[in-house]
């Protein structure tokens, strides 16, 4: 299944997903809120959202391991769950769709790559090159059509020298390359990666970002990044979902994100004696830490006024001016501070 | 067929793993046959001083456990991954989830991926005691004979993967810690060892219908050594060996589903 | 804890049937009579858990993982610790399953049991000695653990035999005399025989002395494997 196939189809569908998990008789939970999204070829998604937001649930659904309690998905041209309510209570229409599900969840499997950044997909006591041939195997890729692809893979990511390593031996950055390339190699049309770049070092970081930068940019592998390490964000993805209780609360560029905040700017302040109650015209506080003050103002305002302003009306110890952070945005909405940024949600606004 | 093209590829890799521990694994390999015939030893120095046990002779009761001991050995080889607590560790360290992301039925991947291969030292033991024995026994080797220690071994091995698929069923819609597994092979395996006369009438029943396990072994060891079976327990019942196996199968394999089923709606939860 | 009762109660009726058909035709077998062999198999089933622990190897991965280490900052005696928190579990297990499980046997069968009111207190006092001594067993497996990374393979590589000396498989009495005599002079012979011959009311007080002097001489050897393998570990810094 090559990725450059389907052109005008979306490569993930999602429609009116919704989650609940029964908690017991009376009570159930809801992960995911009803949210729809679509991932176009060749797109790179980042996908963020604080703990318990519903990420890892959204991903397990579209990788199919999870079944949906309502919603349309389709992922790779498969529809791993077909429509249906809640409770189903036809029994042969339950025993049809299991039959045919588990059919199209091993072929989902193979159109599909993953990589979990905290658990191994390779076999880690024999050398790595017998993970690759594994992997081959169990994809059924022809053996001419993976040794080209192993070679290219090799030359990328430099995988050569490790090759006949075996893997437990590897470092943590070398094996993130590999469980990389062992998840391209099937030529998977999607792939989702769940925290690749968590635990490793600057340099290995740098060097997972590069992989996966050019696996989007010369083979158009669509990917779906699960992180929380808002730097591969903005790295890596041209759009970025966010999601929140269960609801997707933005879903389009980094850029617009950032733009859109950059309406504001932020004065850090320290102060040589905090008072209790610390106000500026024409300024918001964002942040207080001891003596220091965030102080949030639109970008068309004037900051020196704005100086002018503190320092006559305060003890300053010393000032400086910041450009806004991906980091506070990202924090600022899980906070609920920010809504009505492109949201992209079925429901209504928090 | 796919699915077992691929559980021999990922056999052969966990194999070929194992094997790049040689010293851990051939010393697993020599504790295996050491645990089986110290307990073959145990039944031969009961048997030395009684003479009999239900009236059958001490090369005729061996005969009963090495056909059990090999069937063990076997499932212990292919089922070790979805027993009790191997199997939770499987799904609560992610792995089970990781398996169903794989081109292969769940089942498949979780027994081919390490499957315990170290007992074959309990097999060897167990396979060579059993030919011993069986001559010793008056026993003449032919077609026949082949055939029915080959239906023994083999129907025993699918009530005992039954039983652990039932097991791992109940691992994934509870998630709790009951040794089913463990539990039910072990009494199970108890009662195969003898021969099902010296049973009483309950236990017998249990044994032959409720867990096949007496069906499977005693019934063809009656036919291999020209006996004739208690009160219940004809050697007629020759011909349910297979079909309450598969029935015994069937059930399991369903709980199973109905497990990952679960597992499926609930992610794990 | 509820299926190792319902297992340990079902193999204990399964080789009381095994014991009955082998003495249906004989009063009494190398000097045992069937209501000793019953008392064996009841004894047996009852004392299983408290040798084939859950926990059985623990230490040894605290040791290669350094996570001893910890304990050895502790105030409280290390060794003293291990064996204080190995016979607290125990005791879980000596009243949820061995007990149980041996006055289902009494009640259901007919066992040779203590004569007297001695006989009747000495039976728990073996069965504490048989618990300390299993820990010592099992902890100087565990100890292998000091010297090599294969513990596992080498403990459990000597388990079995050791067991079966103890008589896990069958009573030593059937064994030949050679071997009897042998493994009647190791400590194995506290493990389980001492408590079967208490119970069953024989050599009472000559099986109590074997195993307090067992437990004693095993405990001096066992603090002292563990004050050397610290003091290796130490060396090689953890």
């Amino acid at each position: 299944m090559v990725s450059g196939e389907k052109n005008s189809r979306p490569v993930v569908e999602v429609c009116n997903l919704r989650k609940e998990f029964v908690v017991s008789k009376q009570e159930s939970r809801v992960a995911v809120a009803g949210i729809d999204f679509t991932i176009q070829p060749g797109e790179f998604v980042g996908y963020a959202g604080p703990n318990g937001a519903g990420k890892s649930t959204t991903v397990k659904i579209l990788t199919g391991i999870l079944r949906p309690t309502v919603g349309k998905v389709i992922v790779a041209g498969l529809q791993p769950w077909q429509d249906y309510p809640f409770r189903l209570s036809d029994w042969r229409s339950r025993w049809i769709q299991w039959r045919c599900g588990r059919g199209v969840r091993q072929e989902l499997a193979r159109r599909t790559g993953v990589v979990f950044g905290q658990r191994s997909s390779l076999w880690w006591e024999l050398p790595l090159r017998e993970s690759f041939d594994l992997v081959r195997d169990l994809y059924q890729v022809p053996a001419e059509v993976a040794r080209r692809r192993l070679a290219a893979l090799n030359e990328a990511l430099n995988l050569g020298p490790l090759l006949n390593q075996k893997v437990s031996t590897l470092s943590l950055g070398q094996r993130m390359r590999a469980e990389i390339a062992a998840a391209v190699l099937p030529r998977p049309a999607v792939l989702f990666l769940d925290e690749p770049t968590i635990g490793l070092d600057v340099e290995a970081k740098a060097t997972v970002r590069q992989v996966l930068r050019e696996l989007n940019a010369r083979e158009g592998t669509t990917i779906l990044l699960t992180t929380h390490d808002l730097d591969d964000i903005t790295a890596l993805c041209r759009r970025l979902m966010v999601i929140d209780r269960g609801r997707l609360i933005y879903d389009g560029t980094v850029e617009g994100l950032r733009n859109t905040y950059s309406t504001e700017r932020v004065l850090v302040v320290d102060l040589l004696d905090p008072p209790g109650d610390f106000r500026v015209s024409g300024a918001t506080v964002i942040r207080a830490e001891g003596a220091r003050r965030w102080l949030s103002f639109p970008r068309d305002a004037s900051a020196a006024a704005l100086v002018e302003r503190v320092l006559a009306a305060y003890q300053v110890a010393d000032l400086t001016l910041e450009e806004p952070q991906l980091e506070d945005v990202i924090r600022r909405m899980y906070r609920g501070e920010l809504t009505g940024l492109g949201e992209k949600s079925a429901g209504p606004a928090r | 067929m796919g699915e077992l093209r691929c559980y021999r590829r990922l056999a052969r890799a966990a194999l070929r793993a194992d094997l790049e521990q040689p010293r851990l694994f051939w010393s697993s390999v020599a504790c295996s046959a050491v645990a089986s015939s110290l307990e073959l030893v145990g039944i031969v120095l009961l048997l030395r001083t009684a003479g009999q046990i239900g009236g059958w002779n001490i090369y005729e009761v061996i005969v009963l456990a090495c056909l059990t001991y090999c069937s063990l050995s076997c499932h212990g080889a292919v089922a070790i991954r979805i027993y009790d607590d191997h199997f939770r560790q499987l799904v609560f360290s992610g792995e089970f989830a990781q398996a169903l992301t794989r081109p292969l039925r769940p089942l498949t991947w979780v027994c081919g991926s390490d499957p315990e291969f170290r007992v074959v030292g309990r097999f060897m033991v167990s396979l060579g005691v059993l030919v011993w024995a069986t001559s010793s026994a008056g026993v003449r080797w032919g077609p026949v004979q082949l055939g029915l220690v080959v239906l023994s071994i083999g129907c025993t091995i699918l009530v005992l993967l039954s039983i652990s698929l039932m097991g791992a069923s109940l691992a994934l819609r509870t998630g709790q810690g009951i040794t089913f597994t463990e539990a039910i092979v072990g009494s199970g395996i108890s009662i195969a060892t003898y021969p099902a006369q010296i049973f009483d009438v309950a236990l017998r029943m249990l044994t032959i219908y409720v867990l096949p396990l007496g069906l499977t072994v005693y019934v063809p060891t009656l036919w291999l050594l020209g006996k004739d079976g208690p009160a219940f327990v004809p050697r007629e019942l020759l011909a349910l060996v297979p079909v309450l196996t598969a029935a015994f199968l069937v059930v399991a394999l369903m709980a199973w589903g109905k497990g990952v089923r679960h597992y499926l709606e609930n992610g794990g939860e | 804890m509820v299926s190792g009762l319902a297992v340990n109660l079902f193999v204990g009726l399964v080789l009381t049937a095994v014991y009955t058909a082998l003495y249906s035709r004989h009063e009494s077998l190398v000097g045992l009579s069937r209501a000793d062999a019953l008392t064996y198999v009841w004894v047996l089933r009852a004392l299983y858990s408290i040798f084939y622990v859950p926990w059985h190897w623990t230490i040894a991965t605290r040791i290669r993982s350094g996570e001893l280490a910890v304990d050895l900052v502790r105030p409280r005696d290390a060794f003293v610790s291990l064996f204080a928190f190995d016979l607290g579990r125990n005791s879980a297990q000596l009243v949820w399953t061995t007990l149980p499980v041996l006055v289902t046997g009494m009640l259901l069968l007919p066992l040779a049991l203590p004569d007297d009111v001695l006989g009747w207190a000495a039976a728990p006092i073996s069965f504490l000695l048989g618990t300390v001594l299993g820990f010592q067993v099992r902890f100087l497996q565990e100890a292998l653990a000091f010297a090599t990374p294969s513990y596992r393979g080498l403990g459990r590589l000597t388990l079995l035999p050791l067991y079966f000396l103890a008589g896990f498989i069958v009573p030593i009495e059937f064994f030949p005399a050679v071997l009897r005599n042998f493994a009647e002079a190791t400590p194995l012979f506290g493990l389980l025989t001492a408590p079967v011959r208490v119970v069953q009311g024989r050599d009472v007080a000559w099986s109590l002395a074997v195993q307090l002097v067992w437990a004693v001489l095993l405990g001096l050897i066992c603090r002292w494997v563990f004050s050397r393998g610290v003091r290796a570990l130490e060396l090689a810094g953890g």
